[in-house]
């Protein structure tokens, strides 16, 4: 190794970062060269001034201004009081099970168009859950292939004038 | 035993402004020093410290303890910086923490006065490099930071952190040298 190639590896050498090769062929021209010797202690020197003067740090005191700031920008909670969320609760909890309620009646109430059991696949259990939710959603299609037969037939007519 | 960094956001991210007051107290310090040298203005770098833990704060339930706290500390704080640095590029100051720093560190006035003259060339040493070399060596230096870490820091890669760091600290000597800052003379041990 000559003085410019260890001249570059110096400074990675002083901070250790060279392979075990590379630090050892450093090593050995710095033990037969004045010059490269005298520049790899400047080195070392140079980081010793820069960990004890660079960053060296001064007195500070900012966190008043800094708690300050995110009080500024941080908007007051409002505080509810317990007894009314309480009541805020309950009061959502009643207005879901009323619309829910109202719903299923809505539903059950609308007209079912009359279907066979004898044609269905499931014979008594599926007479007994005729007019339930359960029915109507499995039911639906035959009741449309009804209403358009009654439709063609001109027994049924459309709410509206298409 | 006092609370872990990553423990601290934890407790602010639950709206506990303690902890945001003990990790402002806990880096403050280092914070603004490190800001001072990129800055070379102390006044700058405390506004850039307020707003780095202004920006902790909102942050505080995205937090995800990745890393270390002060690598991600340090990038809010580079990446400010580098927004706002034309704002205050021509008002580089040696301000008064040179003497506090120097009267806190020497035993004597005449001592103090030496340290405090040491301190203000080394810095002038630094705050002449280019800037792409600065935030390396003080990160590298003073808070000992991986290159995988400054790499996080600074948005590069780590290799281009370590070539940095090299490069610097070798532009450093011959800057220091030039000051005549190198001689065995000014050693303070």
């Amino acid at each position: 190794m000559n003085c410019k190639e260890a001249s570059e590896r110096l400074a990675a050498a002083v901070l250790g970062d060279l392979d075990r090769d590379e630090q050892r062929a450093v090593h050995a021209h710095l033990a037969g060269c004045d010059r490269c010797l005298e520049e790899e202690h400047e080195l070392f020197r140079s980081m010793h001034l820069l960990r004890a003067h660079a960053g060296e740090e001064p007195e500070v005191d900012i966190h008043d201004a800094v708690l300050a700031r995110v009080a500024e920008t941080t908007p007051p909670r409002r505080r509810v009081g317990l007894l009314t969320q309480t009541l805020l609760t309950a009061a959502a909890s009643a207005l879901v099970v009323v619309g829910l309620q109202t719903a299923l009646q809505a539903w059950n109430a609308s007209p079912v168009l009359p279907v066979s059991p004898a044609s269905r696949p499931g014979g008594a259990t599926t007479t007994l859950l005729q007019g339930t939710l359960f029915d109507r959603q499995r039911h639906v299609p035959d009741e449309l292939r009804s209403l358009r037969e009654q439709l063609r037939r001109g027994d049924a007519r459309l709410p509206i004038d298409l | 035993m006092a609370a872990t960094d990553n423990q601290l956001m934890n407790r602010m991210s639950t709206g506990d402004m303690e902890a945001l007051s003990a990790i402002v107290l806990r880096h403050q310090r280092g914070l603004v020093g490190f800001l001072t040298r990129l800055c070379g203005s102390r006044d700058a770098a405390e506004d850039l410290a307020q707003e780095t833990f202004l920006r902790v704060y909102e942050a505080r339930s995205r937090y995800r303890p990745a890393g270390r706290f002060t690598t991600w500390l340090y990038t809010i704080a580079y990446r400010l910086f580098i927004d706002t640095r034309r704002a205050w590029s021509a008002s580089r100051t040696e301000g008064m923490e040179e003497k506090q720093v120097a009267d806190r560190r020497a035993a004597t006035p005449e001592a103090a006065t030496i340290e405090r003259d040491l301190s203000r060339r080394v810095r002038q040493a630094i705050d002449g490099l280019p800037e792409q070399y600065r935030p390396v060596l003080l990160l590298r230096s003073r808070r000992e930071m991986s290159y995988g870490e400054i790499a996080a820091v600074l948005g590069c890669s780590e290799n281009a952190a370590r070539v940095r760091m090299h490069r610097g600290l070798a532009l450093l000597r011959r800057r220091l040298k030039e000051a005549g800052l190198l001689d065995p003379s000014t050693d303070e041990e």
